[in-house]
């Protein structure tokens, strides 16, 4: 059962994560090469044009897709840690589709086509649906510690549905442009990225990985069931909403600004736990920065895959995410025969 | 006519217990559920330094009444208290720091390893900014090594027999160093050798225990004290020379037997009869 060295996991993954955020940097549409890039980091020397899309446009959104993976990926091992469900993601609990439906209503109400609203407002309508799913659930599950995760779980995936149908029943009496539109959004996208996006989630991803690692043996003790966790002075009904709600939060702020991106939550803890322990206090750490490196390169695959066409990002991280993860399965699978 | 008994055996115990302040008191304690009694009135205490056995039938209470006194539920009525503060009066932390509890079955997540287990018995120990000293890492590997552990360490902890996670658990109260510990049913699906074992390992601690137990003679034998409970209530409680009759053995277990003192310390050890066989002269 003993694994990597979790200083090692951590020294390669970050050096990886700064090369390709580097690299990522050089791929997109106008052609720009390695060399350029490095010169308009350095602000040395460049063509002014290289110089603009480089800290424009692709940094922030290389930025943003780290941000989001990691973001995601660390809202996923908290939820699947607080409801000890390995199925848990950010999205189980109607967040991304509150979000879509903020979207969508206002799209529909505000009388305008996707592309000429403000970005803001509709990151604003965004992260006011996914904080209306989040205090549906809260309200649900902030009962008796005993059927908490029940009622959580439940209730996250009634939430779903209902959002979804109110998305479909709005998106069903729109012109098609919108509702174009709005899928494209709904399936991800790291397009719309400007530096102001990311604070808020920056932010957000900062506190909560500073608190999940103060609380990381409050975190651990919930794995051995909750009655386990309260003989050991764990206030259970507390922190498992407390985590709910930092998770949630972080959710929106990324659902806000770059849309529905499914499965990297689902999938890149349990990756980490393939080599390394839960217990290990880096591992949140890890996850947030494997889920970084993911997504960066699932949105240099966006751009590139077709030509002068973006793919959805969410498209990407289903497709090669549940191969991939799929195939680790089957590995592990024969290592355990053996 | 065992309730009598109980009773009076209880009236003996209180004016005893008079003396100092006990570890653990529990006084009129009720718990509804469902509108159903599940504990009804139930008063004892428990001296430091005291093995305490809970006996009782399926279904008599015996796991929620540990869990009141664990803070697991909250009790409808009564108060239960710990060195004379309400054990709901002291933070959930500082009570983890006086007691340790070994839960009769503990479900683990996401492999975790034997050390993971262990050391999370420094939670309640340590604030939100420790990090790991070494000292408590001796700690965790002294644990470990107390209960034979060490070989199997870096394992996974779902891997492990039923025995071994006992012990693993009984390692992490050690590491958790309480006043108390409190364990639910800890022989249950074991091997006898390992029955033995845990209680002996939980002896050596030199701390207050009270467990519960399905074994009436193993109970016997290590008991200082034995709570018998039927239906909810508390029928009897005494020293096991005090609890362990045949009448009391029949009214709340339903069995007929027999009681003959243990050959090697005298407590005693009672032999079942089988079928309709009646028990003859007594």
């Amino acid at each position: 059962m003993n694994k990597l060295s979790p200083v090692i996991a951590l020294v390669s993954l970050i050096l990886l994560s700064g090369l390709s955020i580097l690299s990522a940097l050089a791929f997109g549409a106008a052609d720009i090469n390695l060399l350029q890039t490095l010169g308009a980091l350095r602000l040395s020397g460049s063509e002014p044009f290289v110089e603009q899309i480089i800290w424009q446009l692709r940094m922030p959104r290389t930025l943003l897709a780290f941000i989001a993976g990691g973001g995601l990926a660390v809202a996923g091992l908290m939820l699947q840690t607080v409801t000890r469900n390995p199925l848990a993601d950010p999205y189980l609990f109607g967040i991304s589709s509150g979000a879509a439906v903020g979207v969508v209503l206002f799209v529909a109400f505000s009388g305008a086509g996707i592309f000429h609203v403000a970005q803001l407002s509709l990151s604003v309508a965004a992260f006011i649906g996914s904080l209306v799913a989040m205090a549906l659930l809260l309200a649900v599950s902030g009962t008796a510690v005993a059927k908490q995760v029940e009622s959580m779980l439940l209730a996250g995936v009634a939430l779903s549905f209902l959002f979804s149908a109110i998305t479909s029943v709005t998106l069903y009496w729109s012109d098609p442009q919108a509702i174009s539109a709005v899928l494209f959004w709904t399936m991800g996208s790291f397009s719309r990225a400007q530096w102001p996006h990311l604070v808020l989630p920056g932010i957000l991803l900062v506190t909560v990985l500073l608190s999940i690692l103060c609380l990381r043996r409050q975190f651990t003790a919930l794995l051995l069931g909750d009655e386990s966790a309260i003989t050991l002075g764990v206030n259970v009904r507390r922190f498992r909403l407390l985590m709910l709600l930092l998770s949630s939060l972080l959710t929106a702020s990324l659902v806000s600004v770059c849309g529905g991106i499914g499965f990297v939550g689902l999938m890149i803890p349990h990756v980490v736990r393939f080599f390394i322990s839960q217990a290990q206090p880096l591992t949140p750490v890890l996850v947030c920065l494997l889920g970084g490196l993911f997504m960066v390169w699932v949105d240099v695959l966006s751009r590139l895959l077709l030509a002068n066409q973006e793919l959805p990002v969410g498209i990407i991280t289903g497709l090669f995410g549940s191969l991939f993860f799929l195939g680790l399965m089957y590995m592990r699978q024969h290592r355990y025969q053996e | 006519m065992v309730v009598a008994l109980a009773s009076q055996k209880s009236i003996y115990n209180s004016t005893n217990e008079t003396v100092s302040l006990p570890q653990l008191s529990v006084t009129n304690l009720w718990w509804l559920a469902n509108r159903q009694n599940i504990l009804e009135n139930i008063s004892f205490s428990i001296e430091p330094g005291e093995f305490v056995g809970l006996l009782g039938p399926n279904g008599a209470g015996k796991s929620s009444l540990l869990r009141c006194i664990y803070r697991y539920i909250e009790p409808s009525k009564g108060q239960i208290e710990y060195s004379g503060k309400s054990i709901w009066q002291i933070s959930q932390q500082e009570y983890a720091k006086q007691l340790a509890v070994v839960l009769q079955e503990t479900p683990s997540h996401f492999n975790l390893s034997v050390s993971d287990v262990v050391s999370l018995g420094l939670l309640p120990n340590t604030s939100i900014w420790h990090r790991t000293s070494e000292k408590e890492k001796y700690l965790v590997e002294q644990a470990i090594e107390k209960v034979s552990m060490s070989e199997k360490k870096c394992q996974a902890f779902e891997q492990l027999s039923g025995g071994e996670k006992q012990r693993v658990l009984i390692a992490r109260a050690i590491v958790q160093q309480p006043q108390l510990l409190i364990m639910d049913e800890p022989t249950s699906h074991l091997d006898i050798k390992y029955q033995i074992q845990i209680i002996e390992l939980a002896k050596s601690l030199g701390i207050t225990v009270l467990a519960s137990f399905h074994d009436l003679n193993l109970a016997s034998v290590f008991c200082d004290r034995l709570l018998v409970l039927n239906q909810g209530r508390l029928v009897a409680n005494g020293t096991p020379n005090d609890v362990i009759d045949c009448a009391l053995l029949h009214e709340v277990f339903g069995v007929n037997s027999d009681i003959k003192p243990h050959p090697q310390n005298k407590a005693p050890h009672i032999t079942y009869f089988y079928s309709e066989k009646e028990q003859g002269d007594e």
